[in-house]
């Protein structure tokens, strides 16, 4: 016998549905979880049944962004009733709203000393997030940098190629400056750095940037 | 038919080691509607991945419950492997499972001990905790902790056992499976514990069903649901594993599964020893969780399935981590068993649903 | 007859040995890979701090500059994580819990500061290898000198 889950995403207006479906096909309702998202609520319901090959199939179904302050969720206890705790528990401690729970404490489930405790990002989880976010942020900005860099050797030969051919006698100008594309690569390049930090090495570079195209101007 | 009366029961109660409230409305002697409540004792363990990374978390894991922490770092160790894709060797999951059974064994012999004491028979009671010693003796040289055994770590296990102290706990547990049945003897076949028992609190198998009971409490009503059963780890190398069912029911019914369960765990264990391999009990993994992978997964606890859901964030605490006890799980079946029950019975009916409801709040 | 279904087993207990011991007089002997206590053969220790930055519980802290090396008992949870971390093994645990106290305090341990003369035998040697290591050079020039 085998174990297999997947996540599966799916919209907020077809949970009812969906939970019926799965009520009337046998399902055994596993959990339902609340995770912060980058925006709003992520809501995850699990389902879990034997296939007819055996293999034992925990079905995650995620509504992805749940915003507390203008939706509701539909409860599901009118078909599974085992679900009540974890509704209530997602009442107190996300402070999401649900609406219709079978056995509704209405915010007295948990006795905790504030409304929606897990909802709150700590200090430590932001700069984590953030520092993870620049990460990856430069690690893409320098495989774009590569690829772009890749893409223009290749289609720089070609022309610089047709271009030398009837003017041979022509010396190769320099280039002019773009500025927006000198930007865009600096701006990569300081994608993994330090806010502050990055401030000032951008002030710098645009003063060095105008005295380029300056004395290139002058040089014409 | 008498006025309905509420009557408070828990979260101090002298037949509780859990804090449970129930308000229990009662009609002469007969409890018509029960309102359960917990949130004693939130703490936050699931907030603190935020501020442990993911080795560090195991140990908050195991701090969940005082009677499966093993278990609950064992569910949480498998659901970050399959997040970032870690190999186990075969005999780290041979070991964990021998381990994972031997918690089981503690469990329901501690249980078995709380149950005897709630309808009053202490003798048994302090039998049942002098065999589960034993076992925790038996933690105590194999992991060097008794409760909290810190033995799992993320790719594999902290500690090997020799093959020689194998076969020697497996003399041990055969030593304990002597005592053990005079102690079911009592259990199954005293008229005492029959009288109490049978027939109290009875849920059908479409009520369990309908109400996704998980564990043995399910079991004794016939559903045939075990993660066992799924073959995760160690377990899908067993021969032939069926789960323990009963079709009765009632509170007696799920005392006769939890104590076959003992000798199922007791044979589960001898199965693994004769064949565990030697490739290696695995080092801890170097890897970090990416961003926003995820992963969900099930494990039979004493207590029943335990469903744990990690995501990762790209840095090395994970984003979000789950887990959903056995107990927050029978909650909706235990109002349901408690439902026309007299109130004498109430405690055995709590009693027997095995509730851990510090495993429910994290 | 359905009664008295422990009876062998009461009878065993009254006449065999207790399952107790006689506590503060007798106590269980601990067996040898009990997680009990933390201990640090501060010798190997390099004060590297990784120990510290493992630890779940915070219950360790080094101090490189002034060679300190402090366990708080109270605070640890022997889960043993600094002991598989540690580079130099120094880091063990000892098979005797901590002892209850009235106050809670962190037990400190002092890196032994290297005597001058150690000191002073360090830099001799540590500027015989420098002259040894230019005067081979000084050998491998003038044979490429020579080969030129």
């Amino acid at each position: 016998m085998a174990f297999q889950s997947t996540f599966t995403p799916i919209e907020l207006g077809d949970l009812l549905n969906l939970t019926r479906a799965k009520h009337d096909a046998g399902y055994r309702f596993a959990q339902m979880l609340c995770a912060m998202a980058d925006e709003g609520i992520d809501l995850v319901y699990s389902f879990i049944k034997q296939d007819d090959e055996g293999t034992w199939q925990l079905e995650n179904y995620v509504i992805g962004g749940y915003d507390p302050a203008t939706q509701t969720v539909p409860s599901v206890t009118g078909y599974f009733l085992s679900a009540f705790p974890f509704e209530n528990e997602a009442h107190d401690l996300f402070g999401v709203k649900v609406e219709g729970n079978k056995i509704d404490f209405a915010g007295r489930f948990y006795q905790v000393a504030m409304d929606a405790p897990m909802a709150v990002i700590s200090p430590e989880q932001k700069a984590a997030r953030e520092k993870a976010a620049r990460i990856a942020a430069a690690k893409a900005a320098k495989e774009a940098k590569a690829k772009a860099a890749a893409a223009g050797e290749a289609g720089a030969d070609a022309p610089a190629q047709a271009a030398a051919e009837p003017k041979p006698a022509a010396q190769p100008a320099a280039a002019p400056i773009d500025p927006e594309a000198e930007r865009a690569a600096f701006e990569a390049k300081i994608a993994g750095v330090d806010p502050e930090k990055a401030d000032r090495m951008r002030a710098a570079f645009e003063v060095k940037l105008k005295k380029r195209i300056e004395a290139q101007k002058g040089g014409e | 038919m008498g006025k309905a009366t509420v009557i408070p029961f828990g979260p101090q109660h002298p037949v509780l080691p859990e804090p449970l409230h129930l308000d229990l409305v009662v009609e002469d002697e007969r409890v018509i509607e029960v309102i359960p409540q917990i949130g004693f004792i939130h703490r936050g363990l699931e907030k603190l991945v935020e501020k442990r990374d993911i080795h560090q978390f195991i140990y908050v894991a195991e701090r969940i419950c005082g009677i499966c922490s093993f278990g609950h770092s064992l569910g949480y160790a498998e659901t970050v492997e399959d997040l970032m894709g870690v190999e186990v060797p075969k005999r780290a999951q041979y070991l964990r499972v021998i381990w994972h059974e031997l918690s089981r064994i503690h469990s329901h012999l501690l249980w078995m001990g709380l149950g005897a004491d709630a309808f009053g028979f202490e003798a048994l009671f302090m039998h049942c905790w002098r065999l589960r010693e034993r076992i925790l003796d038996i933690f105590e040289a194999t992991t060097g902790g008794r409760v909290i055994l810190s033995a799992v770590n993320i790719g594999g296990v902290n500690r090997d056992i020799e093959d020689s102290e194998l076969y020697a706990i497996v003399d041990k547990l055969e030593g304990i499976r002597g005592e053990y049945h005079e102690i079911c003897n009592a259990f199954v076949n005293d008229y005492s514990v029959a009288s109490r028992l049978v027939g109290v609190g009875y849920l059908s198998q479409e009520e369990a069903e309908a109400l996704c009971m998980v564990g043995p409490f399910a079991r004794a009503s016939n559903v045939a649901y075990d993660c066992r059963m799924l073959g995760r780890g160690g377990y899908g190398d067993l021969e032939n594993f069926q789960p323990i069912l009963s079709d009765e029911g009632d509170c007696y019914a799920r005392v006769k599964v939890r104590a076959a369960e003992v000798e199922q765990s007791i044979d589960i264990i001898k199965e693994l020893v004769s064949k565990i391999p030697h490739d290696g009990i695995g080092e801890k993994s170097k890897l970090t969780p990416a961003d926003g992978a995820m992963a969900s997964n099930v494990l039979e606890q004493p207590r029943g399935e335990c469903y744990y859901f990690a995501r990762g964030n790209g840095t090395k605490n994970l984003d979000r981590m789950r887990m959903r006890t056995p107990t927050s799980q029978n909650l909706a079946g235990m109002v349901k068993a408690l439902e026309g029950c007299e109130l004498a019975d109430v405690p055995n009916i709590i009693l027997t649903i095995d509730p851990c409801i510090s495993c429910c709040e994290r | 007859m359905g009664s008295f279904k422990l009876g062998k087993m009461t009878l065993r207990s009254l006449f065999g040995k207790p399952e107790t011991v006689l506590y503060p007089v007798q106590t269980r002997p601990m067996p040898e890979g009990l997680k009990g206590h933390v201990s640090n053969n501060i010798e190997e220790c390099i004060l590297c701090g990784i120990c510290q930055k493992r630890c779940p519980t915070e219950a360790i802290t080094v101090d490189k500059k002034a060679g300190t090396w402090s366990v708080d008992g109270f605070r640890c949870i022997q889960c043993g994580a600094c002991v598989r971390e540690c580079p130099k093994h120094s880091l063990t645990m000892e098979p005797t819990y901590t002892a209850p106290a009235a106050t809670k305090t962190a037990f400190t341990m002092n890196k032994p500061q290297p005597s001058e003369e150690e000191l002073a035998a360090k830099a001799a040697e540590r500027e015989a290898r420098i002259a040894a290591a230019k005067a081979a050079k000084a050998a491998r020039e003038a044979a490429k000198e020579q080969d030129a």
